[in-house]
Parts: C-alpha cells; structure tokens; sequence
C-alpha cells in the first residue's frame, strides 16, 4: 500500500514536472508543445552517453541540464520564431512535427534499446519496517519534484516571471509597455527544456528510458496541465501526482493494461466536471 | 523634433481611416489630439505604438523612421504608451504591474529604486498598496498605476490614450496636474482626448475630424476662442 503510493508519488512528480513544463511554455509562449517529453530524451541521452565515456556523475547531469535549456532556445529562434506570425496552428503543428523528429533523431544516434541513467543511489533503498523497502531514487524523484515546483513558482514571482504572467493575460497591452515577446519566449522555452531534461533524467535514474517512453509521458504531463487549466503551477502540480498515484492503484489493484484508459478518463473528468479551468487556458490563447 | 507624422495614411483592411494625418511634437511639449468618437484618434494611437501598419507618409521619432518597428522595439525606444483603457493586468500586484514598466530596460539597474520612489512620491495613494491585488485598485487609482508604470520605463515621448476615460472629473483634474507636474522633469506628452479638460495643461492642439486634420492652434488661443465650438461640436 505505502510502496504504491511512494511509487505513484514519483511516477507523479515526473507528471506535474513535465505538466509544468508545458504550462512555463503555454504562458509565455502561447504554444502547447508536444515535443517537450522529447526534448527532455535528446538532454537526457546525452548525460547518459557523457557519463558512459567517463565523466563524473554531476558533471554529465549538469550537461544533461545545459542541453535541455539550449535545445528549447535553438526550437524557439530556429523554428517557432519564424512561425509566429502565422497563428497557432502551424506552432502546435510544428511542435508535433518535432516530436517525431526529435524521436527519429534519438533512435538514429543511439537505438531504440532502453537505457538508464544510473546515480550514485541508485538500486539503494531505505528500510522504513515491516518489510517495506523505499528506493532512494524514488524518494529522489519526489524531492526535486516538489524542489521544482517551489522554483517554478518563485520564477513567476520574478520581474521576468511577472513579466510572463502579463503576457499571458493579455498580449498585445504587454507589447504595448515594452514587454519583449520574443525574449519572454526564448527564456520560457529553456526553461520548459531545462524542466524536461530534469524530468526525463529522473525517470531515467529510477527507471528505463528509450524511444518509447516520451510518449506516454508526453500525454501524463498534459494531463496534468489539464488539471491546472494550462494556467495554474498548483493545479498542474497536484494534478500531476493525483494522477501519478490513482494510475500506480490502478495498476496494482485493476490492471495495468488500464492504467493508460484511466489517465485519458481523468482529463474527461476534468473538462467535465472543471470546464473553466480549461476555458481559462482557451481565452489566454485567443488573446 | 521629437516626434513627426507627415501625410500618414493608415486603416483596417482595405478600409482607410487615416487619409493624411499630419503632426509633429517637440521635446517638452505637451500636445493633445482631439475629437469625437470615431475620427481615428484611437487609430493614430495604434498607428504610432506599432499596431496599425502605416500605409504611405512618413513617421519620424528622435531623427529615426519608425518603419516596421513593433509595439515593444518602440516603447524600448522611448516611445511608450498609456493603452486606452489602462491595460492594467488584474492577475499581477500593483507592484508587479509597476515594475513592468522596467521591462523597456531603459533604466540602469542602479537607478530603479530612485525611479520607483520618485514614482511612489507623485502617486502616494499607491505606495501602501503594492502587494495588493491590482484588481483591487478603483479606476483613478489604476490610471495612477498606468501612469507610473509608463514612468518607469523613462518614456521620451509619453502616448496617452484617453486619460479621462470612465473617471470622475476630479480624479480626471488631479490627474492632469501630474501630467503637467511630470512635463516640468522632462517628459513630452501626446495626449489623445474627447474631453477638452486636456487643453488647460497642452500646448498645442490638434483637431481631427474623419480622420483628417482639421485645426492646429495653441491650446490657450483654442479654449479662448469659439472655434473649438465650432469645429468640434458642430
């Protein structure tokens, strides 16, 4: 009961990390980025490759998050920039695109087969009684989760996080006082990378990692953007470990076969039950 | 010259609404735009912050032609803007939304707290209220906020878009004071107006009428003579 919540909680916490993730991009950026759980995979398979030649543990992870950061900047001014102009349709069209790209790219590089990122810690585990066992990277994972969320919110407590939050409620007025759309995009941008390089490393530390697996999380980490309205970092963040633990209950009790079903039933749920928290995120869009 | 409009010609579409607008304001001054609804004032506003393209003419600010430059290269520039209707953001604190204003980087790091404590002074009704809600502010007070704001960012050339606004006489009074208390440190204003309360503080006054000059006088000469009646009620 404790090791599926434990293990609900850090399968959560990569949820509400990358939901986060999104939400960072969405705000300042207007763009709801499919490619995110992939951009976290390139960083992280190159502090897997790094750490694998040799270089120390906190170096490769401190790379890992440099890549992360600087592949969502190089999307922005390469890519999204030149777009903007054209709506939002072709920014959502071409983040999909990158998805499969970036996906492409990876499994050129380095294979399909899956992969960890091994820590220090990792394989170690805390005794807590009765036989229970708590691994040390899921109570890393959990940790930085909510490390993470603590610092995403005290960004948005920035001048330059205000400075988001204005543009996201409303655009053109931010323009009109002199806010910079296109430097507010670029630092939203690596920051959403810098988070799914974090993300994407935490899972690969716990678990394995491989072409494969950005895109189940790709749709939990926009499940829990959902929970938050594609507006709110609480929402996200709770959203995402409710999610992380209805779905591991799910698996130990129903089936994992389900446990997919059962994130798609929530975000019906969701927009049933809390429409405007969605329609919020609508409006902020149109604007 | 600060600031010169020659023969600008701007709309929406393919449907003009500016058809040869004409205008200049030097450093100091305080110049105000006037006219009824719809004779393009609002028009003239989007067309020099950058939201209305300029179809043919010439718009010229500190020597440099505007061009294509957008909204935010402008208000970096100096040439910042009081949007119509405030453009206070409700989700952010009155703090916040003051320090927007800093987005222009147009302040040395250095001098921020100096330019916030001035601003503080000149809207004292503020200072105790900056980790509140701007929501919560009433709309006097948000016009103050939108005002220091617009300080913040040391403007060259202040656009005002409707100070009065929905405001009650006195407040719209107190708050033409500072706009002539402000043009004493240095900042020039284009102040866009229904309300001819706008004349006792400019210089010079500018009437549109469908979207074309009409009269160009001193502002005193104006609010002194009957042709302010005459071109602008008739």
């Amino acid at each position: 009961m404790l090791q599926t919540i434990v293990s609900g909680l850090e399968s959560g916490s990569w949820f509400a990390l990358l939901g986060l993730a999104i939400v960072v991009v969405m705000k300042a950026a207007d763009v709801p980025n499919f490619a995110m759980a992939e951009m976290g995979l390139v960083a992280t398979y190159v502090g897997i490759s790094l750490a694998a030649a040799g270089v120390p543990f906190w170096i490769a992870v401190l790379a890992t998050l440099i890549t992360g950061a600087v592949i969502g900047v190089l999307i922005d001014i390469a890519l999204m920039r030149r777009l903007s102009s054209y709506g939002h349709f072709p920014l959502l069209l071409m983040t999909i695109g990158l998805t499969l790209a970036l996906n492409a790219v990876v499994g050129l590089i380095w294979g399909h087969d899956p992969r960890s990122f091994p820590a220090p810690w990792t394989g170690a585990a805390v005794q807590i009684g009765g036989g229970v066992a708590i691994g040390v990277s899921q109570i890393v994972s959990i940790i930085v989760g909510l490390i993470g969320a603590v610092a995403i919110t005290a960004f948005f407590r920035t001048q330059v996080g205000a400075q988001m939050r204005a543009v996201a409620e409303n655009r053109s007025t931010a323009r009109l006082i002199g806010v910079s759309a296109g430097r507010l995009s670029a630092i939203a941008w690596a920051v959403g990378g810098f988070i799914a390089a974090v993300t994407v490393m935490l899972q690969a530390q716990s678990a394995l990692v491989s072409t494969l697996s950005p895109a189940s999380l790709i749709i939990y980490g926009f499940v829990a953007a959902t929970m938050g309205g594609f507006t709110s970092l609480l929402g996200t963040f709770v959203g995402g470990l409710a999610l992380g633990v209805i779905q591991q209950f799910v698996g130990a009790y129903i089936s994992s076969a389900v446990q997919f079903s059962v994130a798609l039933l929530v975000v019906f749920l969701v927009l049933i039950l809390r429409p405007e928290g969605f329609t919020k995120g609508m409006v902020l869009r149109d604007v | 010259m600060l600031l010169e409009i020659e023969d600008a010609h701007t709309g929406y579409g393919s449907i003009e609404v500016l058809h040869g607008i004409s205008l200049h304001v030097d450093e100091g001054e305080i110049v105000t735009v006037l006219g009824p609804n719809g004779t393009g004032k609002t028009s003239l506003m989007r067309l020099l912050s950058g939201m209305l393209p300029l179809w043919s003419g010439r718009i010229t600010f500190d020597g440099q032609e505007l061009g294509r430059a957008t909204p935010d290269k402008r208000a970096r520039m100096g040439l910042c803007q009081l949007p119509e209707g405030r453009g206070i953001f409700q989700t952010l604190t009155v703090g916040e939304n003051l320090d927007l204003g800093l987005a222009t980087r147009r302040i040395p790091a250095g001098e921020v707290k100096a330019t916030r404590d001035r601003v503080l002074d000149l809207f004292p009704e503020l200072a105790g209220r900056l980790a509140e809600p701007a929501s919560s502010l009433s709309g006097g007070q948000q016009q103050m906020l939108a005002l220091g704001r617009a300080l913040m960012s040391r403007p060259r050339l202040l656009l005002v878009d409707e100070l009065s606004f929905g405001l009650a006489p006195r407040v719209v009074r107190d708050l033409f004071a500072v706009v002539s208390e402000l043009r004493e440190t240095g900042v020039t204003f284009l102040i866009v107006e229904q309300q001819a309360a706008a004349l006792k503080v400019s210089d010079r006054t500018y009437i549109l009428r469908g979207g074309r000059n009409v009269l160009t006088r001193d502002s005193t000469e104006l609010l002194e003579s009957d042709e302010l009646a005459a071109s602008y009620l008739r």
